[in-house]
Protein backbone atom coordinates (compact mmCIF):
# COMPACT_ATOMS: atom_id res chain seq x y z
CA UNK A 1 0.00 0.00 0.00
CA UNK A 2 1.20 3.19 -0.73
CA UNK A 3 0.84 5.55 2.58
CA UNK A 4 2.78 8.83 3.41
CA UNK A 5 2.11 8.32 7.44
CA UNK A 6 0.87 6.58 9.97
CA UNK A 7 -1.04 7.43 13.42
CA UNK A 8 -1.87 5.02 15.68
CA UNK A 9 -4.96 6.37 17.38
CA UNK A 10 -5.43 5.62 20.92
CA UNK A 11 -9.08 6.13 22.12
CA UNK A 12 -10.31 6.73 26.04
CA UNK A 13 -13.10 7.51 28.19
CA UNK A 14 -10.95 10.11 29.72
CA UNK A 15 -8.59 11.79 26.78
CA UNK A 16 -7.16 14.72 29.07
CA UNK A 17 -5.89 12.36 31.53
CA UNK A 18 -3.98 10.16 29.17
CA UNK A 19 -2.86 13.18 26.88
CA UNK A 20 -1.39 14.12 30.32
CA UNK A 21 0.11 10.79 31.09
CA UNK A 22 2.09 11.25 27.77
CA UNK A 23 2.54 14.52 27.86
CA UNK A 24 4.00 14.98 31.41
CA UNK A 25 5.38 11.47 32.62
CA UNK A 26 6.22 9.61 28.90
CA UNK A 27 7.66 13.16 27.62
CA UNK A 28 6.44 12.91 24.27
CA UNK A 29 6.85 15.52 21.55
CA UNK A 30 3.37 17.30 21.16
CA UNK A 31 2.34 16.95 17.31
CA UNK A 32 -0.07 20.76 17.52
CA UNK A 33 -0.79 20.22 14.09
CA UNK A 34 -2.21 17.05 14.12
CA UNK A 35 -4.10 18.73 17.10
CA UNK A 36 -4.64 18.55 20.81
CA UNK A 37 -3.30 14.95 22.26
CA UNK A 38 -1.30 13.93 19.13
CA UNK A 39 2.15 13.58 19.94
CA UNK A 40 5.06 12.45 17.33
CA UNK A 41 6.72 9.24 17.84
CA UNK A 42 9.39 8.97 15.08
CA UNK A 43 9.44 11.08 11.52
CA UNK A 44 6.09 9.82 9.83
CA UNK A 45 4.45 8.36 12.93
CA UNK A 46 1.92 9.92 15.11
CA UNK A 47 -0.04 9.05 18.51
CA UNK A 48 -3.37 10.51 18.51
CA UNK A 49 -5.74 10.34 22.17
CA UNK A 50 -9.20 10.99 21.69
CA UNK A 51 -12.71 9.30 22.86
CA UNK A 52 -14.53 7.10 21.59
CA UNK A 53 -18.47 6.75 22.60
CA UNK A 54 -17.66 2.55 23.00
CA UNK A 55 -14.69 3.00 24.85
CA UNK A 56 -15.16 2.85 28.86
CA UNK A 57 -12.67 2.34 31.38
CA UNK A 58 -9.63 0.08 31.57
CA UNK A 59 -8.81 -1.57 28.21
CA UNK A 60 -10.30 -5.27 28.18
CA UNK A 61 -7.57 -6.71 26.54
CA UNK A 62 -3.99 -4.81 26.76
CA UNK A 63 -1.77 -7.67 25.77
CA UNK A 64 -3.37 -7.53 21.69
CA UNK A 65 -1.46 -4.15 21.02
CA UNK A 66 1.61 -3.16 22.56
CA UNK A 67 3.02 0.04 21.74
CA UNK A 68 7.12 -0.64 22.41
CA UNK A 69 9.80 2.17 22.53
CA UNK A 70 13.43 1.61 21.97
CA UNK A 71 15.43 3.21 24.06
CA UNK A 72 19.35 3.54 23.98
CA UNK A 73 19.44 3.32 28.15
CA UNK A 74 16.46 1.05 29.18
CA UNK A 75 17.61 1.01 32.84
CA UNK A 76 17.76 4.44 33.30
CA UNK A 77 14.05 5.37 31.37
CA UNK A 78 12.35 2.48 33.97
CA UNK A 79 14.27 4.37 37.10
CA UNK A 80 12.47 7.72 35.74
CA UNK A 81 9.14 6.54 35.72
CA UNK A 82 8.92 4.91 38.49
CA UNK A 83 9.68 8.21 39.85
CA UNK A 84 6.93 9.38 38.23
CA UNK A 85 5.27 6.53 40.06
CA UNK A 86 4.67 4.74 36.50
CA UNK A 87 3.64 1.22 37.53
CA UNK A 88 5.29 -1.69 35.96
CA UNK A 89 4.04 -5.51 35.29
CA UNK A 90 7.54 -6.53 33.99
CA UNK A 91 11.13 -5.02 34.65
CA UNK A 92 14.16 -6.03 32.65
CA UNK A 93 12.91 -8.77 31.01
CA UNK A 94 11.82 -10.46 34.62
CA UNK A 95 8.44 -12.76 34.58
CA UNK A 96 5.40 -10.91 34.73
CA UNK A 97 3.06 -11.89 38.26
CA UNK A 98 0.98 -12.94 35.77
CA UNK A 99 0.67 -14.48 32.38
CA UNK A 100 1.98 -11.59 29.43
CA UNK A 101 5.54 -12.56 29.56
CA UNK A 102 6.15 -15.00 26.78
CA UNK A 103 9.35 -16.14 27.23
CA UNK A 104 12.25 -15.85 30.34
CA UNK A 105 14.58 -12.92 30.57
CA UNK A 106 16.45 -11.81 28.24
CA UNK A 107 14.44 -12.36 25.35
CA UNK A 108 15.92 -15.21 22.84
CA UNK A 109 16.71 -12.61 20.54
CA UNK A 110 18.68 -10.75 22.82
CA UNK A 111 16.67 -7.60 23.98
CA UNK A 112 15.36 -6.34 27.63
CA UNK A 113 11.86 -5.44 28.15
CA UNK A 114 10.00 -3.84 30.46
CA UNK A 115 6.34 -3.55 30.35
CA UNK A 116 3.88 -0.56 32.06
CA UNK A 117 0.99 0.95 31.90
CA UNK A 118 -0.77 4.02 30.88
CA UNK A 119 -3.64 5.46 32.69
CA UNK A 120 -5.69 3.23 31.02
CA UNK A 121 -4.26 -0.21 31.22
CA UNK A 122 -3.06 -0.07 27.95
CA UNK A 123 0.80 -1.70 27.57
CA UNK A 124 3.63 0.16 27.09
CA UNK A 125 6.88 -1.56 26.38
CA UNK A 126 10.77 -0.32 26.94
CA UNK A 127 12.94 -2.22 24.77
CA UNK A 128 16.51 -1.96 24.73
CA UNK A 129 18.64 -4.22 22.39
CA UNK A 130 22.33 -3.72 21.23
CA UNK A 131 23.25 -6.21 19.30
CA UNK A 132 27.23 -7.42 19.71
CA UNK B 1 11.90 10.08 26.80
CA UNK B 2 14.04 9.43 23.49
CA UNK B 3 12.86 7.37 21.52
CA UNK B 4 15.31 5.31 19.42
CA UNK B 5 12.48 3.60 17.04
CA UNK B 6 8.71 2.70 17.49
CA UNK B 7 7.51 -0.99 17.30
CA UNK B 8 3.56 -1.92 17.69
CA UNK B 9 3.43 -5.12 18.31
CA UNK B 10 -0.32 -6.69 17.34
CA UNK B 11 -0.68 -9.74 19.31
CA UNK B 12 -3.25 -12.62 17.81
CA UNK B 13 -4.32 -16.37 18.20
CA UNK B 14 -3.38 -17.16 14.20
CA UNK B 15 -0.28 -15.17 13.55
CA UNK B 16 0.69 -16.70 10.28
CA UNK B 17 -3.08 -15.75 8.94
CA UNK B 18 -2.34 -12.14 10.26
CA UNK B 19 1.02 -11.83 8.77
CA UNK B 20 -0.47 -13.02 5.40
CA UNK B 21 -2.82 -10.55 5.71
CA UNK B 22 -0.84 -7.09 6.10
CA UNK B 23 2.21 -8.71 3.88
CA UNK B 24 -0.30 -10.20 1.09
CA UNK B 25 -3.49 -7.86 1.24
CA UNK B 26 -2.55 -4.54 3.07
CA UNK B 27 0.93 -5.07 0.71
CA UNK B 28 3.07 -3.37 3.90
CA UNK B 29 6.78 -4.19 3.16
CA UNK B 30 8.73 -6.92 5.54
CA UNK B 31 11.13 -6.04 7.67
CA UNK B 32 13.24 -8.93 7.93
CA UNK B 33 15.39 -7.22 10.15
CA UNK B 34 12.76 -6.99 12.95
CA UNK B 35 12.27 -10.87 12.23
CA UNK B 36 9.61 -12.57 10.00
CA UNK B 37 6.10 -10.77 10.62
CA UNK B 38 7.79 -7.68 11.06
CA UNK B 39 6.59 -5.03 8.62
CA UNK B 40 7.50 -1.30 7.71
CA UNK B 41 5.05 1.46 8.67
CA UNK B 42 7.40 4.62 8.11
CA UNK B 43 10.86 5.07 8.56
CA UNK B 44 11.86 3.98 12.27
CA UNK B 45 8.75 2.28 12.65
CA UNK B 46 7.78 -1.10 12.28
CA UNK B 47 4.83 -3.00 13.30
CA UNK B 48 5.22 -6.80 14.43
CA UNK B 49 2.69 -9.71 13.94
CA UNK B 50 3.43 -12.67 16.59
CA UNK B 51 1.09 -14.88 19.08
CA UNK B 52 0.32 -14.15 22.81
CA UNK B 53 -0.60 -16.70 25.22
CA UNK B 54 -3.74 -14.37 26.22
CA UNK B 55 -4.60 -13.40 22.91
CA UNK B 56 -8.04 -15.58 21.74
CA UNK B 57 -10.30 -15.13 18.73
CA UNK B 58 -11.86 -11.55 17.43
CA UNK B 59 -10.41 -8.55 19.21
CA UNK B 60 -12.89 -7.40 21.92
CA UNK B 61 -12.32 -3.87 21.85
CA UNK B 62 -11.32 -2.79 17.92
CA UNK B 63 -12.03 0.83 18.75
CA UNK B 64 -9.66 1.47 21.25
CA UNK B 65 -6.35 1.18 19.29
CA UNK B 66 -6.73 2.37 15.05
CA UNK B 67 -4.07 1.79 13.06
CA UNK B 68 -4.60 4.69 10.87
CA UNK B 69 -2.65 4.91 6.59
CA UNK B 70 -2.74 7.94 5.46
CA UNK B 71 -3.01 7.74 1.93
CA UNK B 72 -3.35 10.29 -0.92
CA UNK B 73 -6.25 8.42 -2.95
CA UNK B 74 -8.33 6.72 -0.37
CA UNK B 75 -10.93 5.48 -3.31
CA UNK B 76 -8.39 3.94 -5.14
CA UNK B 77 -6.65 2.00 -2.24
CA UNK B 78 -10.24 0.78 -0.76
CA UNK B 79 -11.13 -0.20 -4.37
CA UNK B 80 -7.86 -2.12 -4.22
CA UNK B 81 -8.43 -3.77 -0.64
CA UNK B 82 -12.68 -4.57 -1.48
CA UNK B 83 -11.23 -6.66 -4.62
CA UNK B 84 -9.10 -8.37 -2.17
CA UNK B 85 -12.23 -9.43 -0.27
CA UNK B 86 -11.51 -7.38 2.90
CA UNK B 87 -14.36 -5.96 4.83
CA UNK B 88 -15.13 -2.34 5.26
CA UNK B 89 -17.18 -0.70 8.07
CA UNK B 90 -17.12 2.65 6.73
CA UNK B 91 -16.76 4.25 3.56
CA UNK B 92 -15.25 7.42 2.41
CA UNK B 93 -16.65 9.08 5.60
CA UNK B 94 -16.32 12.83 6.21
CA UNK B 95 -14.99 14.25 8.97
CA UNK B 96 -15.66 18.01 10.04
CA UNK B 97 -12.06 18.80 10.15
CA UNK B 98 -12.06 17.64 6.18
CA UNK B 99 -10.43 14.49 6.18
CA UNK B 100 -12.52 11.31 4.66
CA UNK B 101 -12.33 8.14 6.41
CA UNK B 102 -12.55 4.38 5.46
CA UNK B 103 -12.35 1.76 7.81
CA UNK B 104 -11.53 -2.14 7.56
CA UNK B 105 -11.06 -5.27 9.20
CA UNK B 106 -7.94 -7.10 9.86
CA UNK B 107 -8.48 -11.16 9.96
CA UNK B 108 -8.90 -10.40 13.98
CA UNK B 109 -11.37 -7.59 13.40
CA UNK B 110 -8.67 -5.17 14.49
CA UNK B 111 -9.58 -1.67 12.88
CA UNK B 112 -7.51 -0.09 10.38
CA UNK B 113 -8.44 3.21 8.35
CA UNK B 114 -7.66 4.48 5.51
CA UNK B 115 -7.34 8.66 5.50
CA UNK B 116 -7.36 10.98 3.33
CA UNK B 117 -7.02 14.45 4.05
CA UNK B 118 -5.71 17.74 1.73
CA UNK B 119 -6.07 20.81 3.51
Amino acid sequence: MQFNSVLLNITSEDPPRMAEFYTKVLKLKPNPVIGEGAFDLNDGTVLLIDGHSETKGKSKEPHRMLINFSVPDLKSEQSRLKGEGVQFIREEGSRAPRGPCRTPPPEEWGGVISTFLDPDGNYLQLIEFNPS
Amino acid sequence: MKVGSFMLNLTSDDAERLKAFYRDTVELTPNPAYGEGAFDLTPGAVIAIDGHSDTHGLAKEPQRALINFMVDDLRAEQQRLKAKGVQFIREEGKEEWGGIISTFLDPDGNYCQLIEYKP
